[in-house]
């Protein structure tokens, strides 16, 4: 395991994962649900043949598992896909590209984030555009940098949210929440949420000091996120798993924090007043790319499969999957949505997305004095 | 938690008694095997791991360690303000836990034995015990709705007046998860002390004119004191070290020791730093639980 264990973002997938599952269904009973074992396949021992064999293995965050996201692949193309959910981190998941042989798995969804390293370390195979539709990408997904490495392209964005700000519309306006200073504003004493996951927190902090991108800092001015925190730390009354954040929104007792639409679209969904927005600091992502392993046997299957993942039809379905929703980076995937999810998801003009929203967010990545990040981090929650 | 419980096997052998088919069926140490076979590998060889790595520090990706050993993790524990912080909200907590749970399952389980009728000792016993059939986790979710500002326990003290207070995410709510813990911990631990009270010492008190108080103080608290004490070295123990009520109800700002340690593994994943924390941990609990435990047993004694 080259990687660092980042089971902050563990922690997040998790509990993003397991509230929304059970958010719906209500309180008590979805707990348990939140606890049940997913529905997953596991993949076919993958033999050598000269031939592709009409099979691909996939390794993925879940939401490709549910009813009717791959019927139509298998059938189009006569490919069987076995696919497995992933209910770990990054790490783990890239510890098993390291650990797995040849031809285990195909397909992978980590988030963008690693595919750099990835590359630099031959783990995934190199990917053309022209074989892929980029062409109806979102700017800037059909060129974001974290799919990429030395000009390659290693991966293919598959989705992907913001961290901006999540705020209850009864307590704050539209107005308000067009800066982060909000959040510094004495009538928020202690009605603000985080999630405890240092790197995108941390990584809107630099950005409200203008620092972009915001994962490349020096040492002076990782001292100025540290600063700013202290600043906030006051008005901060939670910082915990996606779960508590979101029911501690819920339950009105907090007013924003800073999230996006896997937290509101929930909140939303269950008729709590809650709205999102990138203000005009700007925000980061989250977000999943789907790669290629370099040891794969089957590449003609896995590049049919990316395209497949990356097409409007899958990519519509996705957006709105029962395990959480999330944004699209493919702009022909909005037009298969119904009005109201595309205003859900900020997919109704296209045109202001990418002019307004997106080009105001900057890719989550991994800085490299991560410990220092993490220090600052266990400081900040210590105070 | 097993190296609290007095390891008395060995003890209790008496070479005299069946000396004979005990020669026959081999040495009677070997019984022991089971017993401390897994007190090694569940016990002291983690601990001993902990231990050697608090004196590690990371090198690259945090899975493997830099060579030699270091002072570096202890020294950044005793000179960084956040951690005597994060620590002395563990003692105080678990200190008031500890006192609060104490006073409250004394009051129970001596109204159980001595006040309930005999036939509905079992079954009340049961009612205070019943949280346990429920997990840690869920039972602390379960607080979180009722400690909430729009939840029961705010809506009551509103309606006797004492206005809205924010429970839910402060060290409060901590205090409280942990305490009704406590409670059902301790309530088990004196009800069987209590239970075995002679009553003919009470008839006997009682008939050399003592009263109730000092029957009370006389014979039922000295009789009971090493349930007592060993129940609050349990609560102690959970308490200090509990990750999972202070996560759920406390806040997770202004964190503890137990969330200190979390912290260290989950956004470091420093290995190093986590068994300082550990350790510093477990040191402390054997500094106030091993009085306390050499306490109870000197009362057993004096029966």
């Amino acid at each position: 395991m080259t990687q660092k264990f980042d089971a902050g973002k563990l922690s997040r997938e998790i509990s993003r994962r397991e509230f929304l599952k059970w958010a719906g269904t209500g309180a008590a009973a979805g707990i348990l649900a939140g606890c049940a074992p997913q529905a997953a396949a596991t993949p076919a021992p993958a033999t050598a043949v000269a031939e592709e064999e009409k099979i691909v293995n996939v390794l993925a965050f879940s939401g490709y598992e549910e009813p009717g996201m791959l019927d139509s692949f298998e059938k189009a193309t006569g490919i069987k896909v076995n696919l497995k959910i992933h209910d770990g981190t990054d790490d783990e998941m890239i510890a098993l590209i390291q650990t797995s042989p040849a031809g285990t798995w195909d397909v992978m969804t980590p988030t963008s984030a690693y595919v750099p390293n990835l590359a630099k370390e031959k783990q995934v195979m190199e990917l053309n555009p022209a074989d892929l539709p980029v062409g109806d990408y979102l700017k800037p997904f059909d060129k974001w940098p974290t799919c990429f490495y030395e000009g390659k392209m290693y991966g293919l964005l598959n989705r992907f949210g913001y961290y901006g700000l999540t705020y209850n519309s009864e307590q704050l306006t539209a107005a308000d929440v067009q800066s982060l200073d909000i959040l510094m504003d004495p009538k928020l004493k202690g009605k603000v949420a985080l999630f405890d996951w240092f790197l995108p927190n941390m990584g809107v902090v630099s950005k409200w000091l203008g620092f972009n991108p915001p994962y490349r800092l020096s040492a002076d001015q990782l001292g100025q996120v540290k600063e700013k925190l202290v600043q906030l730390r006051p008005q901060v009354g939670l910082i915990g798993s996606t779960a508590q954040t979101t029911q501690a929104l819920a339950s009105g007792e907090f007013w924003v924090a800073i999230a996006g639409e896997f937290v509101q679209a929930g909140l939303f969904m269950d008729g709590h007043p809650y709205l999102a927005t990138v203000p005009k600091e700007g925000g980061v992502t989250w977000d999943q790319a789907v790669i290629v392993l370099a040891n794969t046997l089957r590449p003609q299957n896995s590049l049919k499969f990316l395209n497949y993942v990356g097409g409007p039809e899958f990519q519509s379905k996705l957006a709105v999957a029962r395990a959480y929703y999330s944004m699209v980076p493919n702009r022909k995937a909005a037009e298969l949505l119904t009005e109201d999810q595309r205003k859900l998801l900020n997919m109704a003009d296209l045109d202001n997305l990418e002019k307004n929203f997106l080009a105001n967010l900057s890719p989550r990545e991994r800085p490299e004095n991560i410990d220092e990040w993490a220090k600052i981090w266990d400081e900040f929650k210590a105070m | 938690m097993a190296s609290i419980l007095p390891l008395s096997a060995g003890k209790s052998n008496k070479p005299q008694a069946g000396g004979r088919e005990r020669r026959i069926m081999g040495n009677p140490w070997y019984g022991l095997i089971p017993a401390v076979s897994y007190l090694l590998f569940f016990y002291l060889i983690p601990v001993v791991y902990l231990l050697s790595r608090s004196f590690k520090i990371t090198q690259g990706s945090g899975i493997q360690f830099a060579p030699g050993l270091t002072l570096a993790n202890y020294i950044e524990f005793f000179t960084a303000r956040t951690n005597y912080l994060a620590y002395a909200r563990s003692m105080v907590i678990s200190i008031l836990v500890v006192l609060f749970a104490s006073l409250i399952a004394y009051a129970v389980a001596y109204t159980i034995v001595f006040i309930v009728p005999k036939r509905y000792q079992q079954m009340t016993l049961l009612l205070i015990i019943a949280p346990f059939w429920t997990s840690f986790v869920i039972r602390a979710f379960a607080w979180q709705l009722l400690l909430a500002e729009a939840g029961p326990v705010s809506a009551f003290l509103k309606q006797v007046g004492v206005g809205s207070l924010k429970i839910l995410n402060t060290h409060v709510a901590t205090v409280i998860g942990l305490t009704v813990f406590g409670v059902m911990m301790l309530t088990l631990n004196l009800y069987s002390v209590m239970e075995n009270i002679n009553p003919n010492l009470l008839a006997a008190a009682a008939d050399l004119g003592a009263r109730r108080w000092q029957t009370f103080k006389e014979v039922v608290f000295p009789l009971s004191r090493p349930g007592l004490l060993i129940g609050a070295a349990l609560t102690f123990i959970i308490s200090f070290g509990d990750y999972v009520v202070p996560s759920l109800l406390g806040g997770g700002v202004r964190i503890v020791l137990s969330q200190a340690m979390v912290g260290a593994m989950t956004t470091s994943f420093n290995i190093p730093r986590a068994s300082t924390y550990a350790m510093i941990m477990l040191v402390t609990i054997l500094v106030v639980t091993m009085p306390i435990l050499r306490l109870s047993r000197v009362g057993l004694n004096t029966e």
